[in-house]
This record gives structure tokens, C-alpha cells and sequence, in this order.
């Protein structure tokens, strides 16, 4: 079962890591379900 | 409008309009004609009455012009909302209910009638590796993964009926928003998974004239036969088609869920809302079974996960071609080894 | 108790957006949170009608039904509302909602969409006191609690928002289209309400 608990550790580091990923990459703000939380720049 | 109410409303208009001096009426094109023309009061310069009924008629959903950025706001009314409202509410609790408490009392009374499905005669002592290292991990990793989202995706659908009055709004709320942020990071790590067993596994699943023949059979779970099989048999390929079918479905539903309004419309939410369960239920009636035969509805399955050996009187059973091809290559060419 | 609604006269909506800005103003939301929006259908053509439109508080509220913690409640005066201690931002709301009402108040993907926020008929929610700071901060005017109608219906200049019992306002709407000799109707109220208003 080693693959098995390498699968787990694998699944969470991925899980943690997708994350971090999507919190970092800042999504437009015309998209998704807000344009809002920011002040946006002025054009 | 009844025709009723609208004969109403045109004597109305009527008399109103021999009581006032007439203006010039501009008409849409498709008003009714000859309406008799309204007061200049207000500020409808127009004086054209613009029905909501009747543009939801024409359009199903009301869209117009916003002068604030968020375009989604320019949505007006949908009417649809309450029908994507009434099927939560109604039909998908009960093909939840179908798919997973049906498929578990179906299995349930698989096992008390067949039982678990031995080895003819027992264990042996020799064996042969079936999954290699990277194979199990990567059917663990989407096996592990798979049972976190369709816990937290089941949570979303029944966890109101089911958990809320167990747990109390305050613990269920915790629990649900834990739920939903493994649902939607535990993902890429399913995707991965599926991806990876898509690309090893593909040259192994491609259906033959050996599958018709193992489903013409029953596939021995009908009687003791075993019909002759490669690495994987007939159901294993369908398993492994609806793993990866399924598994596609959910992947492109999903993202359009996890990033909302970036590739659809409101209308597309809540069709995507609606595959992604429906195809996600179907899935999980489907590996609840394929969890059974390969724990306890069948002696020597699980080994082929655990550590990658199975039992060589297993593999002859179920599935001869690949086992006598996997020795060839070995070497051992006698066809009944001593044991 | 009185049945609360609100009622859009689009023959007299002249698209100000002074609604918008009371809503905001009184409840003092975020960035890019627009409780209430003023829609234009027919933009630039004839019959052309804009319509103030926020949360509805329908009946059996398609919110509340799909909401998978249950965080939706109905007050005495059939306000929909909702706790956001209990929201888990799913988004499902909006999805249900047939007018768009539910808003998030953050960016990005589906992980982080934030409690969700609404139209609460200036009615606060359900923290703490009526009108507390904390009331305020997590949702905003408590103006029901005073005696007092939302802002943007109160202050609406040509009074083509009505906000309050719907008999009442259902009422009042009947003589103005008896009066002027036409009305094209309560908007919404057939999907919020089941009903509309026959003159």
C-alpha cells in the first residue's frame, strides 16, 4: 500500500498547490462572479 | 395575459381616450393595432405599453443595457432559475438516492447471493505483477482524490436532508465550507489522475472481439464460467471508459463551475451545474461497483492494487490471454506449472 | 403582517440610477457590490423601458431552496434574508435566483467567491441588535427596524419605485394606470410572485 500513501501525499501537496497557484494568479476582475472586492484603475 | 384581461384592457384604453384629447401613438411592431392612444402625462413619451410576459415569451430571459461594469447584471429577469430551483429541490434528491442508496442495496444483495467469488481451489503460492509502481499510484491518486469529491459533491446535493439536522447549522456550515474548498482544490489532483491513467492504460482498453465474447459469457459473474480475457476485460473496460468519459465530463464542467461567467452565461451555469451532478451520480453508481468487485466481491482482486502481485491462479481465472502472454514473456512457457 | 414587495413602474423609471447610489449609500456596501442595478431593455428603440430591479423576496424563495447549508430565512414581513456565518459562498443562489440579486464580494475562482450579499429591504440581518455596528458593517441598513420603507424606493424622484405592503403598492399602481391609461406592468412579479397586477 506505499503507492496508496504516496497517492494521498501526493493528492494533498496537488490540492495545496492548486491553491496557491489560483490565488496567485489574479483573475480579471470582469470576470468570475464579481467585479468587485477592488477599486478598479481608472481607465 | 388571458384574452379575457386583454379585451379589459383595450375597453379601458378605449375609454380613456374618448375622455382625453388623442395623442399620436407610436406602436411596436408588434402591438396590438389600432389601440386607441393614451394621455400625454407621464414620462413614457412613447405611450407604448412594454409587456415583461411578453418579451419572456420571445426571449426566455430578459437581457438589457447596464451602465455599471458587471456585465451579468444586465440579466434582467430568468425565469429558469426556478426550474434549475425545482429540480434540486425534487428530482436530484431522488437520483442521488437511486444511484447510491439503489446501487448499494443492489450490491448488497449481489453478495448475499453470490457471495465473494473465490479462487478455484484456493490461493497459491506463485504470482505476477499485474500493476507496476506507477500504475497503482496513479489509480490511487485518482481513487483518493474521487472519494473526497464525491463525498463534498454528495454533501452539496443531500448534506442539507441528511447532515443538517445531524449536525446543527453552525458544525454543518464548518464542515460544508471545508467540503467545498477540497471539492474545488482536490480536483486538479483527480484531473491528473485521470489524465495519467487515460494516456498508461488507453492501448489496454481498446474493445475486441475477446470483450463481446466475455459479455456473451456474463463475464463469469453469471455461472462459473471464465471467459477468456486480456489485461483487462470487457467490464474493466467499460469501467475504465466511464472513469475517463465521465471523468472528462466532470473536468469541463467542473472548471466552468470553478471559474463562473469566464467561459458561459447564466444559462450555461446552470446547465453545467446540471451535468456535472447528473454525470457525477452516474459515475458514482458506477464505482461503488467497481469498489465492490475489487474488495469484497471477489478473492485476490485487491492484491492488484495493494502491492501489484496477484495470485498466478487468479490471473489464469480471469484473465488467461494476459497471463499466459505476461509468463511467455517471462519465460515460462508451461502451460499448468507445478504449485 | 404586511407582505412586503417592491414594485418598478418602468413607464416612469427614467433610468437616474439615484436608487443605485441610495442603496450603496445607505448600506455602505464594497467595490463592485450593486444590491440594486437599473436595467434597460429595448436600449435605444422604441419601447425602450428601464427597470430598477434588486432581490425580489419571492415566495418560496428559489435562494433559499437550493441553498445547500440553509442559510435563508423569511422575516415576519416575508423579507428574505440570510446569515452570513453560515453562507459558504457555493454561488448556487445565483444560479437559482431569477433576478440576479445574490453578489460576492471577491474576485477570482470558485474558492474564494466570499459570503454572498443582497438586497435585504434594508432590513439588516441577523446579528446581533436592530441597527447595531456589527448589524451594519455585515449587512447593512436596518431601516425596516425605524419604521422606515428601503431608501431607494424612498427616494426614488419620479416615484417609479414603490417599496412596501403589496396590496398597498399593487394599489397605487392601479390608479396611476387607470389614471394615465396605460401601465406595462409590475416586472417581476409573475416569477416572484406568482401573480400580477391586473387593471
Amino acid at each position: 500500500m506505499r503507492m496508496f500513501l504516496l497517492a494521498v501525499v501526493v493528492m494533498i501537496a496537488g490540492g495545496i498547490g492548486a491553491k496557491v497557484a489560483l490565488d496567485t494568479i489574479q483573475i480579471p476582475a470582469s470576470v468570475g462572479f464579481s467585479t468587485g472586492g477592488a477599486r478598479p484603475e481608472p481607465e | 395575459m388571458s384574452s379575457l384581461a386583454l379585451v379589459k384592457r383595450i375597453v379601458l384604453a378605449g375609454v380613456f381616450a374618448l375622455s382625453m384629447h388623442a395623442a399620436s401613438a407610436q406602436t411596436l411592431p408588434d402591438d396590438s393595432a389600432g389601440r386607441p392612444a393614451a394621455p400625454a402625462t407621464g414620462l413614457n413619451t412613447d405611450k407604448v405599453e412594454v409587456h415583461e410576459q411578453q418579451l419572456l415569451g420571445e426571449m426566455r430571459k430578459l437581457q438589457g443595457f447596464i451602465t455599471i461594469p458587471d456585465t451579468r447584471a444586465a440579466t434582467l429577469v430568468q425565469p429558469d432559475g426556478r426550474s434549475w430551483r425545482d429540480y434540486r429541490r425534487g428530482p436530484l434528491l431522488w437520483i442521488t438516492a437511486a444511484c447510491v442508496l439503489g446501487m448499494l442495496a443492489l450490491l448488497l444483495v449481489f453478495y448475499a447471493v453470490k457471495g465473494e467469488i473465490k479462487i478455484a481451489g484456493g490461493r497459491g503460492t506463485a504470482t505476477l505483477l499485474r500493476f507496476g509502481a506507477f500504475e497503482r499510484f496513479m489509480h490511487w491518486l485518482t481513487a483518493a482524490s474521487w472519494c473526497i469529491l464525491a463525498i463534498s459533491g454528495l454533501n452539496v446535493v443531500a448534506g442539507r436532508a441528511v447532515l443538517l439536522p445531524l449536525m446543527g447549522n453552525d458544525a454543518f456550515s464548518l464542515f460544508s465550507t471545508w467540503a467545498k474548498y477540497s471539492h474545488n482544490f482536490l480536483a486538479f489532483p483527480f484531473i491528473a489522475g485521470i489524465v495519467l491513467m487515460f494516456l498508461v492504460w488507453l492501448r489496454h482498453n481498446i474493445p475486441n472481439k475477446i470483450d463481446v465474447e466475455w459479455f456473451k459469457q456474463g463475464g463469469g459473474f453469471i455461472g462459473n464460467k471464465h471467459p477468456p480475457s486480456e489485461k483487462f476485460n470487457g467490464g474493466q473496460k467499460v469501467v475504465f471508459w466511464i472513469v475517463v468519459l465521465g471523468g472528462g465530463a466532470l473536468t469541463v464542467t467542473g472548471l466552468a463551475l470553478m471559474f463562473p461567467f469566464y467561459v458561459t452565461d447564466i444559462t450555461g451555469m446552470q446547465l453545467a451545474q446540471l451535468a456535472h451532478g447528473g454525470v457525477a451520480l452516474l459515475m458514482i453508481a458506477a464505482m461503488l461497483g467497481h469498489i465492490y468487485i475489487g474488495s469484497v466481491g471477489m478473492e485476490g482482486a485487491f492484491d492488484a492494487m495493494k502491492d501489484g502481485r496477484v495470485d498466478l491462479k487468479w490471473a489464469r481465472e480471469h484473465h488467461s490471454l494476459w497471463a499466459a502472454k505476461e509468463l511467455a514473456k517471462s519465460g515460462d512457457t508451461s502451460p499448468h506449472p507445478a504449485e | 403582517m404586511a407582505r412586503m414587495k417592491f414594485l418598478c413602474d418602468a413607464d416612469r423609471c427614467i433610468e437616474c440610477n439615484a436608487c443605485v447610489t441610495a442603496c450603496k449609500n445607505a448600506n455602505e456596501v464594497p467595490w463592485g457590490i450593486n444590491r440594486r442595478r437599473v436595467v434597460t431593455i429595448n436600449d435605444g428603440k422604441p419601447g425602450e423601458r428601464s427597470v430598477s430591479m434588486a432581490c425580489m423576496h419571492c415566495n418560496d424563495a428559489p435562494c433559499a431552496a437550493v441553498c445547500p447549508v440553509d442559510c435563508f430565512y423569511t422575516t415576519a414581513d416575508a423579507v428574505v434574508l440570510h446569515n452570513k456565518d453560515l453562507c459558504i459562498g457555493c454561488g448556487y443562489c445565483f444560479y437559482a435566483c431569477p433576478f440576479g440579486a445574490p453578489q460576492y464580494p471577491k474576485l477570482g475562482n470558485f474558492g474564494s467567491r466570499g459570503k454572498m450579499d443582497k438586497c435585504t429591504y434594508c432590513s439588516g440581518g441577523p446579528e446581533g441588535a436592530d441597527g447595531s455596528p456589527a448589524e451594519f458593517a455585515r449587512y447593512g441598513a436596518n431601516r425596516m427596524a425605524e419604521g422606515k420603507l428601503p431608501l431607494c424606493a424612498e427616494m426614488c424622484s419620479t416615484k417609479s419605485l414603490l417599496a412596501g405592503d403589496g396590496e398597498i403598492i399593487a394599489q397605487i399602481y392601479k390608479e396611476r394606470v387607470l389614471k394615465r391609461g396605460y401601465g406595462s406592468g409590475s416586472w417581476g412579479w409573475q416569477t416572484a410572485y406568482q401573480e400580477s397586477i391586473n387593471v
